[in-house]
């Protein structure tokens, strides 16, 4: 079990903003944080893992981290921390990456063989692809069996198809480590697939806490199919109207009455719901 | 997913909006649709398709109704669930499902075998694939 609570002034963004967040996560449970950037993500999670100090307590399994009496060093505090850039030893091979964190050879082989990186084990990082090297910084993480490992949006630099291998090995992870996770992500299938639970964070505060579907399935009314969208062009047809919206990376078309038409404005961020009942997938 | 071959006899078009009429060796189908694919034509084979959801059951045709499909199938299938019923329909050689609530099929007393009427509006039916 976790707890923390802490204050913290955020650096950088708009003046006078603090981190202050209180929570508490049950041992092995995969928690995803989001929030918009400066919204004090990283920073709680840096904070955690003992980088940077706050006010406030953070106490690990009945093991004090943070007090107004206590600080412990980021050494001691038994965390598995895995960036967006890697942040390898370039100079080490994949095994000796491993192994400067811990001796335990036994561990580090099952953990090169759980990622698929046994071949490569004596290869130095600069001879990887991005997703390799994201691999063995996973795994490096986890050779000092912590018990919290923190990842800070760590496939957000890979293309999808990587990003759905390792959401696949982190998965494999979890469940044979069991280890507490805090995950930076903002991919909602991501999410949906890793997390048990998804806390939000705006302006340094909690506004969202629950399970990924409360948090990620957007709802209008009872429709249960809603996508966000930039409406781009009315036309009129016969007697009804052609909407044409921008979502993602495509554009749709939807028919509209014309008095629904007349409420809409060219260039505005609008919601195209339907029922749960309606859309075909195929 | 219910489908349904039919071939295509008219389009009736106004800028991208269109209204489709295709014919099986029983009914005429009536389709709404947006833009159309640029292959199809008078004569084009082509796969209707419909949600269970959005088929109505009736025990007799009805005149003066704004809905635009009407076929005869017949009740191969019921069940029934706590809240809901799937009923597997036969029409001409396709198998197809229609959701409705369970009260409603225990208030038409729906039975195994008998003909049926289903109803389909044209802006409920759209076009799997040109064939």
């Amino acid at each position: 079990m976790i707890h923390l609570s802490i204050c913290k002034k955020l650096q950088g963004v708009a003046e006078n903003m603090q981190l202050k967040v209180a929570f508490s996560v049950q041992k092995g449970e995969f928690v995803a944080l989001r929030g918009k950037s400066g919204s004090g993500k990283t920073t709680l999670l840096r904070t955690l893992a003992g980088l940077e100090n706050a006010n406030g307590e953070i106490i690990v399994e009945n093991e004090t981290w943070l007090s107004k009496t206590t600080t412990l060093s980021p050494q001691k505090r038994r965390i598995g921390f895995v960036f967006q850039d890697y942040a390898l030893f370039e100079n080490m091979t994949i095994e000796q990456n491993l192994l400067f964190v811990q001796k335990d050879k036994t561990l580090a082989t099952h953990l090169l063989k759980l990622t698929e990186l046994t071949a490569l084990k004596n290869r130095y990082p600069n001879a990887l692809s991005g997703g390799q090297k994201q691999r063995v910084s996973i795994a490096r993480a986890l050779m000092k069996r912590p018990k919290i490992l923190l990842l800070d949006e760590p496939l957000s630099a890979l293309d999808p198809q990587m990003r759905n291998k390792l959401q696949n090995e982190l998965l494999t992870l979890h469940k044979e480590f069991g280890t507490t996770t805090i995950m930076v992500s903002h991919d909602p299938s991501e999410i949906y697939k890793l997390a048990s639970r998804v806390i939000e964070l705006e302006n340094g505060k909690i506004i969202h806490d629950g399970t990924p579907k409360e948090i990620l399935l957007k709802t209008q009314g009872s429709q249960k199919f809603s996508f966000e969208g930039e409406l781009l062009e009315i036309k009129k047809v016969d007697v009804i109207y052609v909407a044409i919206v921008a979502i993602g990376q495509q554009l749709v078309e939807v028919v509209v009455s014309a008095n629904e038409a007349k409420t809409l404005k060219i260039g505005k961020v609008v919601r195209l719901s339907t029922k749960a009942f309606s859309p075909t997938i195929s | 997913m219910n489908t349904i071959q039919a071939q295509i006899t008219a389009i009736h078009s106004v800028n991208n909006l269109n209204i489709i009429e295709s014919k099986t060796d029983n009914d005429t189908f009536i389709m709404m649709s947006l833009d159309l694919p640029a292959s199809l034509e008078k004569g084009s084979i082509v796969k209707l398709a419909i949600k269970p959801t959005n088929i109505m059951l009736a025990k007799e045709k009805i005149e003066l109704l704004s809905c635009e499909n009407q076929l005869k199938a017949k009740i191969v299938k019921i069940e029934k669930g706590e809240l809901l019923c799937s009923v597997t329909l036969e029409y001409l050689q396709n198998t197809l499902e229609a959701i409705i609530t369970r009260k409603r099929a225990n208030a038409m007393n729906l039975k195994t075998d008998e003909n049926i009427i289903l109803l389909i509006k044209a802006s409920d039916i759209y076009m799997k694939e040109v064939l």
